[in-house]
């Protein structure tokens, strides 16, 4: 039986459509996460799921248990925000206290396990400080820890990440996996970020428009797009049409169909016969380099991990194009 | 927020709120304009208003702005005056200088216009003083009138357009000017095209309230007015001649000035003010133009201290002379706590002092329940039911005291439901009443800003917690926006403490205020009774700034 199911969940505001007809199912102890552009409809979603809006269609499975018009203090189901809604007015062990407080859980329990849970998240030390004083990595590891001390059937992350600066969001995304693998608690996380979901996820759904356009493990869904949105968002892949498909690559494919060529699977090659296009900028990442080709007006993006071997380039070179793959993927 | 369907406890503050602006705002609103209307047979018609234009009520009329207009031209140029001189001060004399405006911005207007009676009178201190220096006598000082009134006036209003354009001032990012600098402008011009434009919404909002606050004084016209009428005076003198329907034709026509006004400043407020917020670059402090204290700034900044003070120090040293001395020369008299232990051992004189205390208690306490009610459905409910609370609510801030009090007078010296079925004039209660209505808007501001400054999320977080909406509202939302309540009720406090305009009208003998008390004894030319009742008000009016000051600081700092 899966922790969580969603069943044809449709949400519109003021006749207009944000969710359309959505269906998930999220197995116990699963990391999952809902990806999309912003105003995808994915915060929409969670906010559904938690009992803070009402589907206009559909229902919401809870542990086999229709939550549909539940209120969120019914559900069990453990939030940690963006902006990580810490209450100002209480210090870090009165706010990870406070779902237990509510539960009018005795003295000791509370004493104990919020001991526990901030030992956890490595935070025993700041217990008696005020939230404000705290980082903001600190403040999203209290927020985690209100919601983990009060042992909910589901966790909901809205963007957690997002406030946080870039080496930040690194170390606490580590964090928040191994925290979510030792506590086992099911996990939806919603986010923009598709590397983001990429690393964290077992497994993701990709969102556009209100609709599912696929759901899957994060390899499949990278390395197996379902149609054009999910290569571009998922991968930033290049996608071909048939004529160039052809011309370039010798490929045939049919004309309502694009050809997926992974950043990482495409190469300039300095070559006599080949001249398919001009390096229009070079973009040394540290890690990589960002080749930009431009073909008949066509760019294509090339990235080249520094231990690839590659010749010397510089920006207006006539280059040719070379595969480094020989799977053959199409989408819609 | 979202639309969201009310439940019973919501409905329950939604009577609140609906009881008290249907029954104390638009009640008495109409009673006021059917009073207007009605020429005593039973006729409506406008007839009241062709005999209220008269040439004395136009002539009260013309004063009235033109005191308004004198007023906010003076308080203005004073306030952007210092504002601008002490901004480039050092943070010490600044920061000493903000707390001494304090005292004019909290003083009760009849104090303010006491201690000034009793520094300019022609006995006044001053004129004792120049006397003692001087050796003779024939120096005459005639305080009254005019120019009485504008002093008292800007005393009591300048400080508004100080802190409206210092908190402009420093609001202004310096990259801004040295842009200006840079770009080839000189000094002078970079003042007048880059920092006054940029000033002009403060100073049009100070405006526009110093004008309503003009329109609406009471105080000194009553007591410097002499035979010189202002509106706000004739509303008094026809209510006490017993002509209801002249006096509420005045106050309607007082009342039509004074509303155009207020909506034009929430109009401004809402509209116009330059945003020079910015997103994510941290802005640079245009102070840090700042320059040292100057010989020629502290001079400045002395005589103003000195300003600032001595209209209190008069009434404190006043308080400690003998009964009567304003008739005599009272530098020579000695100092004595008799004024003061007359005030607390005699049960009559300690009357008027319980009296304004509770009536003040009292006040707070309706304020706060249908201020944070109104603020709590504001910030719940639709927009378009919102502003209908909103804006009924905030009637009351562009209504003269004089013209609340008339207009609680004429509904309720009659049985009516909102008078629990017996006529409250005379009675206690309808002191208070009127203060609460006088500062409703005041407490539901506060209140709001508290609601607006809450991020959403916390209350999700809670529910999500499993706290149901009581726990939410006790353990979460109150705790924060106590501070922005906190500060409302105290400032309500202040205000009803020392009123006079209303309390004035509505008094009866064993109901008489600390404020009424202040005025009967001044008619007795009992300056020192007048003077040591005065510095009480001041005392605990000083007393609760500071308790709020601290307490807020506390607990937006402590936690």
């Amino acid at each position: 039986m899966s922790d969580l199911k969603i069943h044809n969940i449709s949400k519109e505001f003021n006749g207009t459509a944000v969710l359309d007809k959505i269906n998930l199912e999220i197995n116990q102890g699963e990391f999952f996460s809902i990806v999309g552009p912003s105003g995808c409809g994915k915060t929409t979603l969670l906010r559904i799921i938690a009992g803070l809006e009402f589907p206009t269609d559909g229902r919401i499975f809870i542990k086999g248990i229709d939550s549909t018009s539940m209120p969120p203090q019914k559900r069990n189901v453990g939030i940690v925000f963006q902006n990580y809604a810490l209450f100002p007015n209480m210090n870090v062990m009165e706010n990870v206290a406070y779902g237990l407080k509510v539960k009018k859980e005795s003295r000791e329990t509370i004493l104990k396990k919020t001991s526990s849970v901030l030992e956890k998240v490595l935070l025993s030390h700041k217990a008696g400080e005020k939230v404000s004083s705290l980082s903001g990595g600190e403040q999203q590891r209290v927020s985690l820890a209100r919601v983990i001390v009060t042992e909910p059937d589901l966790i909901l992350f809205d963007e957690p990440l997002s406030n946080l600066d870039y080496s930040l969001r690194q170390e606490t995304r580590n964090e928040l996996k191994r925290l979510q693998r030792e506590s086992g608690i099911t996990s939806v996380y919603v986010t923009h970020d598709q590397s983001e979901a990429l690393a964290l996820s077992d497994r993701i759904a990709v969102l556009n428009q209100g609709k599912i356009q696929q759901q899957g493990k994060p390899e499949e869904i990278y390395f197996n797009p379902a149609n054009s949105f999910v290569s571009k968002f998922i991968s930033h892949s290049n996608l071909f049409d048939s004529v160039l498909s052809k011309k370039l690559f010798n490929i045939e494919i049919n004309n309502n169909q694009k050809l997926v060529i992974l950043q990482e699977e495409i190469k300039p090659v300095k070559s006599t016969e080949l001249k398919q296009g001009v390096i229009t900028e070079i973009l040394f990442t540290g890690y990589a380099y960002e080749f930009t080709i431009s073909v008949d007006g066509n760019i294509i993006k090339s990235m080249q991990p520094l231990n690839t071997v590659l010749e010397n380039f510089s920006k207006g070179n006539e280059v040719g194009l070379s595969l480094l793959t020989d799977k053959i993927r199409v989408v819609e | 927020m979202k639309k969201k369907k009310f439940d019973a406890s919501e409905y329950f503050l939604l009577f609140i709120v609906l009881f008290f602006s249907i029954g104390y705002i638009l009640f008495p609103l109409y009673t006021l304009v059917s009073s207007a209307l009605n020429d005593g047979n039973g006729n409506f018609g406008f007839s009241n208003f062709l005999n209220a234009f008269t040439k004395t009520t136009f002539q009260a009329a013309i004063n009235s702005i033109l005191l308004s207009l004198i007023t906010v031209a003076l308080s203005g140029i004073t306030g952007l005056v210092f504002a601008y001189i002490l901004h480039f001060q050092r943070i010490r004399t600044k920061s000493f200088f903000s707390s001494l405006l304090m005292i004019p911005l909290a003083t009760p207007p009849l104090i303010g216009v006491v201690s000034f009676l009793f520094l300019l009178n022609e006995k006044g201190l001053l004129a004792n003083l120049l006397e003692l220096v001087f050796k003779h006598n024939e120096l005459s000082f005639k305080f009254d009138g005019w120019s009485a009134i504008v002093i008292v006036h800007v005393y009591s209003f300048f400080p508004l357009f100080y802190l409206f354009t210092s908190s402009a001032l420093k609001r202004i990012d310096s990259n801004l000017i040295d842009a200006s600098y840079s770009l080839g402008a000189s000094k002078t011009l970079t003042f007048f095209k880059v920092i006054l434009p940029l000033l002009i919404p403060s100073v049009v909002g100070a405006s526009l309230i110093t004008f309503m606050a003009s329109m609406a004084s009471f105080s000194a016209p009553f007591i410097f007015g002499g035979s010189e009428r202002f509106l706000t005076t004739e509303i008094y003198f026809a209510k006490i001649n017993g002509d209801n329907s002249l006096a509420s034709s005045i106050a309607v026509l007082l009342t039509i000035i004074s509303i155009i006004f207020f909506i034009l400043l929430r109009r401004y407020r809402t509209g116009k003010l330059f945003d020079i917020r910015h997103k994510g670059v941290p802005r640079t402090d245009f102070s840090s133009h700042r320059s040292q204290t100057s010989i020629s700034g502290t001079i400045i900044i002395s005589l103003f201290s000195l300003m600032l003070i001595l209209p209190v120090f008069t009434l404190l040293y006043l308080s400690f002379i003998p009964e009567g001395s304003l008739m005599r020369n009272f530098l020579s008299e000695s100092f004595t706590p008799e004024n003061y232990l007359k005030i607390f051992s005699e049960p009559q004189f300690f009357e008027p002092f319980y009296n304004s205390l509770m009536m003040s208690l009292i006040a707070v306490l309706i304020t706060l329940i249908a201020g944070i009610s109104s603020a709590y459905l504001i910030a719940k409910v639709n927009t378009k039911f919102k502003s209908i609370i909103e804006n009924i609510v905030s009637i009351p801030y562009g209504i003269p005291g004089t013209v609340i009090a008339l207009s609680l007078i004429l509904s309720f010296n009659k049985p009516v439901l909102f008078g629990a079925f017996t006529p409250l004039v005379g009675t206690f209660i309808i002191i208070p009443l009127a203060y609460s209505i006088r500062n409703i808007p005041i407490l539901m501001q506060s209140s709001m800003s508290g609601f607006y400054s809450l991020d959403p999320s916390l209350e999700e977080a809670s529910f999500s917690l499993g706290a149901g909406k009581m726990t939410t509202f006790g353990k979460v939302i109150f705790p924060l926006i106590f501070p922005s309540v906190l500060n409302g009720a105290l400032l309500v406090f202040i205000n009803s403490a020392g009123e006079f305009v209303s309390t004035i009208l509505l008094y009866s003998y064993s109901t008489k205020t600390i404020s009424v008390e202040i005025y009967s004894q001044i008619r007795m030319y009992n300056t020192g009774a007048a003077a040591a009742y005065g510095m009480l008000l001041f005392a605990v009016v000083m007393a609760v700034v500071y308790v709020s000051r601290k307490t807020i600081d506390k607990s937006i700092t402590g936690i």
